[in-house]
């Protein structure tokens, strides 16, 4: 069976699309020939393959995406050298014009095709389409290209436009503005309201000081792409160690609370009536397991966690990862069952062993006084809800995710993490 | 009337200027300077175009020269391995092209392999230690004797999962580079090393196991 056909023609749209757009314009060559090889070739694995993983694997293994790129290149310069060269062999004021009309034509190719993308990503947003006037920086490369224009309608004569656009620096211009200012500065207000951890915001904040350093250094305030694109890469590569740690180790002490929270559960009288236990086979025997054996699966645990990183079950909440989310309210838990959880339920759960009357008691009333729930579970959501709206508009977060429900929880906000 | 011959001796000049004293850029100053040169020493663009030969090309080779070189300083510095094989690979082909068009053929091709090997460049499933700690959690816990026969069956099963993980990755590179098998030498290869947060004994304890579960 082939490949699905919406994934083939997804895949090969945009490459049928540019031959055709070849033939209409009426070129012709060996480039032309070729381009149309490799389509059929990439067609046929669409017919003869049927796993869409192995199918693009393939596409790439035999460079065919490639191949077609580097033909229809070498068509389109061809076609550019022809037609520039009407009076082959003469340099005169004729040629000189033909040249600078030629680039023009470009230019103004290029800008008549990043307004036709924008309007196709409009149709595709729907009623979201005002949100391509936030995301889709087009604004800077018309800043770029409408000057470059005007200066070539201005009479200069070929070389004089080129050197100008040296001059000005608007060569560089053309080169630089993929990546933007704003849409860092977009990146970086988002990784602050996720707030996932400190590495992404340092990341972002990082990047946006290397572009406008960059851009600082240049004429027309465009950074330098090879320079801002390697640089990002070092960013990237300083941080994302720290950042797999910083993960592994709140793993570490986001299992530990969901286990304890479970084993000193398991004890209390309503516990077979409660998820999980409720959607077991058996919950009693379910209930009895959890009472039994988390013990054992938390030191082993803890021990994995202490081969890892030389920190026990306690010592993972020093951790500045679990602090971090407390104060960014990532955590379900309400800050006075994390303390009890840590504080007086992990210093017993050990194997063989059961949580003290008391302690239970305390499980239970925690749980009948609906205490054991974070009261803020919902700020991460509005916080996000806030930096989106500042973009898209007010309100529009709520209008087409929801409003996060507010939990229902008699606990406490977390005011700070004492262990 | 416009003269010519000065408007692109200014336009030549400046493009030599651009790369001037740039360390990084110092074969394409020199090539934009003997493209300089030659229209320097012309008085109509008709000579130039006699004399230029492949002078133009020779600018556009030491551009990708010197930006590989760049770009293989920054792989080399970082020590990102396969991503600088990519750029000494284009280096050292860049004299063999004749023009530019086998110039942008080359480059492309380089990408495109490179691309396939950083894809391949992977130690996943190893890098995610889930599945054997909670082999290790069901084997080591100290359970009632009652369960350990039932933890005994989980351990297994997620043996089953390590199994299953490593094939499902070699099924899925093979569709990029095919005979790809996992290499677990390629764990301690700083690129890859440095992003586990783990002493190097539990990675190499991590590693025995998993050859023991895999036979490998």
């Amino acid at each position: 069976m082939p490949v699905d056909k919406t994934i083939v023609d997804a895949m090969l749209g945009t490459f049928r699309n540019m031959l055709q757009d070849c033939r209409d314009k009426n070129l012709s060559g060996d480039d032309l020939d070729a381009m149309a090889a490799v389509l059929a070739r990439m067609e046929q694995l669409g017919i003869e393959m049927d796993d869409t993983g192995a199918y693009s694997g393939m596409l790439v293994q035999e460079g065919l995406f490639m191949k077609f790129s580097d033909h229809y290149s070498k068509l389109l310069s061809v076609a550019a050298q022809e037609a520039g060269s009407v009076n082959a062999g003469v340099y005169d004021e004729a040629a000189d014009k033909q040249l600078l009309q030629n680039t023009l034509h470009a230019y103004r190719d290029a800008v008549k095709r990043i307004k036709e993308n924008k309007t196709q990503v409009k149709e595709m947003m729907g009623n979201h389409a005002a949100d391509a006037d936030v995301l889709f920086k087009d604004k800077i490369i018309m800043d770029a290209i409408e000057p470059l224009v005007a200066l070539g309608e201005s009479g200069v004569s070929y070389p004089e436009f080129l050197s100008q656009l040296i001059e000005k620096g608007l060569d560089k211009a053309l080169e630089g503005p993929v990546v933007t200012g704003e849409s860092l500065q977009y990146l970086l207000d988002a990784a602050k309201a996720t707030a996932a951890n400190p590495y992404s915001i340092k990341k972002e904040e990082e990047k946006l000081a290397l572009h406008k350093k960059l851009a600082a250094a240049s004429l027309v305030n465009v950074a330098d792409n090879l320079q801002f694109q390697l640089g990002c890469e070092k960013i990237e590569w300083t941080y994302e160690p720290g950042a797999r740690k910083w993960n592994k180790i709140k793993q570490g002490w986001e299992k530990t609370l969901f286990w304890l929270d479970e084993w000193v559960t398991a004890y209390c009288s309503f516990a077979p009536f409660i998820e999980p236990w409720a959607a077991a086979k058996d919950p009693k025997e379910a209930v009895k397991e959890s009472q039994d054996c988390v013990p054992g699966k938390l030191r082993t645990w803890e021990k994995i966690n202490y081969r890892y990183f030389e920190l026990s079950a306690g010592d993972l909440f020093h951790h500045p990862s679990f602090a971090w989310d407390a104060a960014h309210h990532w955590m379900y838990w309400s800050q006075e069952y994390v303390e009890f959880l840590v504080n007086e339920v992990l210093p017993v759960c050990i194997p063989f062993q059961q949580p003290g009357a008391n302690l239970i008691a305390v499980a239970e009333m925690m749980h009948t006084d609906n205490r054991k729930i974070n009261p803020n579970i919902d700020q991460p959501s509005v916080r996000y809800a806030v930096f989106f709206d500042s973009y898209f508009g007010k309100d529009e977060f709520v209008k087409r995710y929801g409003r996060a429900e507010k939990v229902k929880s008699n606990a406490a906000a977390w005011t700070g993490v004492s262990f | 009337m416009i003269n010519y011959p000065e408007a692109y001796k200014q336009y030549y000049l400046l493009r030599m200027k651009q790369r001037e004293g740039n360390a990084d850029y110092s074969n394409t100053y020199a090539a934009e300077k003997a493209l300089f040169d030659i229209i320097n020493s012309c008085t109509t663009l008709e000579a130039f175009k006699d004399k230029i030969g492949n002078t133009n090309e020779e600018v556009a080779m030491a551009l990708v020269t010197d930006e590989q070189n760049i770009r293989l300083r920054h792989y080399e510095e970082i020590k990102e391995t396969v991503k600088a094989a990519c750029c000494r690979r284009i280096l050292d082909k860049v004299k063999q092209c004749k023009n530019v068009s086998e110039l942008v053929t080359m480059v492309n091709e380089e990408q495109n392999l490179s691309n396939i090997e950083i894809t391949t460049d992977t130690i996943y499933p190893f890098a995610d230690m889930l599945f054997l700690e909670n082999m290790e959690i069901w084997e080591q816990a100290e359970v009632p004797a009652a369960y350990k026969e039932r933890y005994a069956a989980y351990a297994n099963e997620e043996r089953a999962n390590i199994e299953q993980a490593y094939a499902a990755i070699e099924k899925e590179m093979n569709n990029w580079q095919p005979g790809w098998k996992f290499n677990f030498e390629k764990i301690d290869e700083e690129r890859h090393r440095r992003l586990l947060p783990y002493p190097n004994e539990v990675i190499a304890a991590q590693k025995q196991t998993t050859q023991q579960i895999l036979n490998k």
